[in-house]
């Protein structure tokens, strides 16, 4: 079976809360010679017709080839478009959503779920972390009253840069749920230096702490590995580790207790089983990053952590819950039970867009998202800065 | 100062035909880049160069989308600018590589506001030039062995001390290529520098360049793979050739951890790919606490990077190597006013005007963006024009059945 197009649509859905902006990205088709069509998301990294524009340039490589030959193929475009010289991050996120589609028509091809054509069954539900946002204290507190009551075992929340906000933050959390067996993880995006993650993290680790992630900059392993050892709670990389060539180096160091992975920012969803088996190699539990996607890609993870035995670990999917809508035929995935979403049955990749959504989302990403101009001015910088965040602390213009 | 609007022109320059066979071009021989002018309410204009990474067409668009984050913004504050722009195209979350390279001609543009704002040369307000005659290296594509030796006697004729060509291809070649290097090259001061771009396995490594080593080397650029530090320092420990480091040293992040182990003993820098010009001086300064010496890198840029380099070395006190640039020689013209800029041999000087010290030449902007539109863009060659399998080292002996020798 050969490569016939490459089609992709950036779209935007709009969020519940109308205040938050739209989440955009791109659904990727690999149109086939027989006619069959895999399905695939990019995320919209550099904006989504940007993105758009990337993906439909690898036409002129891909048209004609083998779909079966979806490892030589990607690499063949790491090639192309020097991911082989520049950090292989760097591009390996536009082809993400490509290399998704090929696993798809393969899986498709081969009648089988994509879970079961990578290797394995480990769990065909995946269990959801609660979402706290941070805000007022006694908010938090409801929320995590309300989420342990609708059967979570677990939750997550951001911590940044006020660290007597952090730890605040969390005690609130913790009156809202007191079994001590149901955790608080927390996400710390490197906003903190090692010194300052230390102080944190010492002021809250005896509130009941699932993990603790990516404290401090990506770059610095020795920075992460020294916070896990000072502290008395296990701290998770992420950004650290999100290549498989980083993860070699988060494990050479030591550097963490768990990892967060994500195909989409490794080497594909072929590095990111690489990810997970030097992980198991090490005895280490991952677990898998949900930001910024749609059903496509959502899907994909879910394939992802079902194939390989280490993902063990609950899962946060980002601001998925709060999304209007999805491209999907069958709308959004929704928990069969609190707090379980199911792994999708086959064949392939087990969704599919549907055409009409594709359209309505990609109009709305053309009038509310790129001709409003899809960049603005970068909005609070201190708190949205992660590890560039304390350069913007005494800046007032 | 605040900045008014920004101006994107992709361009194609010629370079002159080449005499003999070369691996690594396909299509038009041309150098691809997008120039970016920035305008201030003041009347200063800043000018920059971003290299065609993606593609010009690419690297266009996302330079046009920076717009709202610049529009108004002092560009004599450099530093936050670069740093806002970071973190509004998440690259405090992504690898910093996701996109910083479309931001080094903004930068670019930023300084020479700055410089042209206090009638400074770059090197003066980095600190003073340690050098104002700048020398390059001589380089050398892989072609059969006669030309090799022919002209790499041509280039030291030229009196270029330093000589370069790529290896990394099969490793009995990669010695008689330089074999052939050293019969053209009569004087031994004049030493040979080769690149192989990841290429190797670090067995490979060592015995290739322990059999290279008695061919006069000043050193072997980045042997094995970038992401393994432990790999690069092994070669360095177990070979008499120094060792440099290039991929694995792009970005200050990665300096810094190649110098806490002490992986290589010379650094390449280069601002398109760090976090910025402003990252590669930060580079090169943890290069000189370290103690180790550094070369300009560059590959096929026009005049106005040239020149801002050029202000990089003038003020590093460490980049006391041959630097990269040779390409220039191959230029067929320039963008900027005046044309190619002087050289004699191996050594270019310094622009001494303020900011970068170059303008841009309207009428060979218009020319040459048209000739981008209509050979590059329109034919399309737009991610064609070097060949992918000469440059692309590490994933390349996966292909060897698909590979051109």
């Amino acid at each position: 079976m050969k490569i016939a197009d490459i089609r992709a649509t950036a779209v935007s859905v709009p969020y519940k809360n109308k205040e938050k902006e739209a989440l955009t990205s791109v659904i990727v088709e690999v149109v086939t010679d027989t006619g069959l069509v895999g399905f695939g998301e990019s995320p919209a990294v550099l904006g989504g017709s940007i993105t758009a524009d990337l993906i439909e340039g690898t036409r002129e490589i891909l048209i004609g080839r083998d779909t079966a030959c979806v490892n030589p193929l990607m690499k063949l475009l790491y090639i192309a478009y020097h991911a082989d010289r520049l950090h292989i991050q760097s591009v390996g996120w536009i082809f993400s959503g490509i290399e998704l589609a090929l696993w798809d028509i393969g899986a498709k091809t081969a009648g089988v779920p994509l879970h079961e054509y990578w290797g394995g069954t480990f769990r065909r539900q995946i269990e959801l972390m609660g979402v706290i946002e941070r805000g007022e204290e006694t908010r938090m507190t409801r929320e995590a009253e309300r989420l342990m009551a609708e059967g979570y075992r677990s939750v997550y929340t951001e911590l940044g840069q006020d660290m007597e906000e952090n730890i605040r933050a969390v005690k609130a959390i913790r009156r809202g749920m007191p079994d001590p067996s149901k955790l608080i993880c927390a996400d710390m995006r490197q906003a903190l230096s090692t010194g300052m993650a230390v102080s944190v993290i010492n002021g809250i680790q005896d509130q009941g702490i699932g993990w603790i992630e990516q404290p401090t900059m990506r770059y610095n392993l020795q920075s992460l590995r020294d916070v896990k050892g000072r502290v008395r709670v296990p701290v998770m990389s992420h950004e650290s580790g999100s290549t498989m060539y980083d993860v070699l180096n988060v494990i050479k160091e030591n550097g963490a207790d768990y990892l967060k992975l994500d195909a989409r920012f490794d080497a594909g969803y072929n590095g990111v089983r690489i990810s997970a088996g030097i992980a198991e190699a090490a005895g280490v539990q991952c677990a898998y990053d949900g930001a910024g996607q749609l059903g496509v890609a959502m899907a994909g993870a879910l394939h992802v952590m079902a194939a390989y035995p280490n993902f063990s670990m609950a899962y946060f999917w980002g601001d998925y819950a709060w999304l209007k809508d999805d491209v999907l035929k069958n709308g959004k995935f929704c928990m069969r039970e609190v707090p379980y979403v199911d792994v999708p049955g086959g064949p392939g990749l087990g969704v599919e867009p549907e055409k009409e959504k594709l359209k309505l989302y990609h109009e709305y990403y053309i009038k509310e998202v790129h001709e409003k101009g899809e960049r603005q001015n970068p909005k609070d910088p201190y708190r949205s800065g992660g590890m560039f965040g304390q350069y913007f602390r005494d800046f007032e213009g | 100062m605040k900045i008014t609007d920004l101006k994107v022109t992709p361009v194609a320059v010629p370079l002159k035909e080449m005499e003999s066979g070369s691996k690594m071009r396909m299509g038009p021989r041309v150098i691809l880049e997008v120039m970016v002018e920035l305008f201030t309410d003041e009347g200063i204009v800043g000018i920059g160069e971003s290299p065609c990474f993606l593609g010009n067409d690419l690297c266009s668009k996302i330079l046009e989308s920076t717009r709202p984050a610049l529009i108004g913004k002092d560009p004599t504050n450099v530093g936050r600018v670069l740093k806002e722009l970071y973190v509004h195209y998440n690259l405090v979350h992504l690898h910093i590589q996701s996109a910083c390279w479309a931001f080094s001609g903004i930068e670019m543009a930023l300084w020479d506001i700055l410089g042209k704002k206090t009638g400074k040369p770059l090197y003066e307000l980095w600190g003073g030039a340690y050098r104002k005659k700048i020398e390059f290296m001589g380089g050398i594509e892989r072609q059969d062995l006669d030309s090799m030796t022919r002209e790499a006697e041509s280039r030291a004729n030229q009196g270029y001390r330093v000589i370069y060509t790529k290896v990394g291809f099969d490793p009995e070649d990669d010695i008689q290529a330089v074999a052939a290097m050293r019969r053209g090259i009569k004087d031994p001061n004049v030493k040979i520098r080769v690149d192989a771009n990841q290429a190797w396995s670090t067995g490979v490594a060592i015995n290739t360049i322990n059999r290279m080593a008695e061919y006069g080397m000043e050193f072997v650029d980045q042997p094995v793979l970038m992401y393994n530090l432990e790999a690069i320092r092994t070669v360095k420990n177990s070979v008499c050739v120094p060792i440099a480091g290039h991929e694995c040293g792009w970005t200050l992040y990665d300096v810094i951890n190649a110098a806490k182990t002490n992986a290589i003993d010379y650094l390449h820098i280069d601002g398109r790919f760090d976090a910025g010009y402003t990252g590669s001086r930060v580079s090169a300064g943890i290069a000189e606490a370290a103690g180790i010496q550094c070369i300009h890198h560059t590959f096929f840029v026009l005049g106005v990077s040239m020149a801002f380099n050029m202000h990089m070395i003038a003020s590093t006190p460490n980049c006391t190597l041959a630097n990269q640039g040779g390409e220039h020689e191959e230029q067929a013209d320039d963008i900027i006013a005046g044309g190619l800029m002087k050289r004699e041999g191996p050594y270019m000087w310094v622009p001494e005007g303020p900011g970068i010290g170059v303008d841009l030449d309207p009428e060979r902007m218009s020319r040459y963006h048209e000739l981008y539109v209509k050979e590059i863009l329109e034919k399309g060659f737009e991610r064609e024009t070097e060949n992918h399998y000469y440059g692309a080292m590490h994933l390349r002996p996966y292909f060897m059945d698909e590979c051109p020798r």
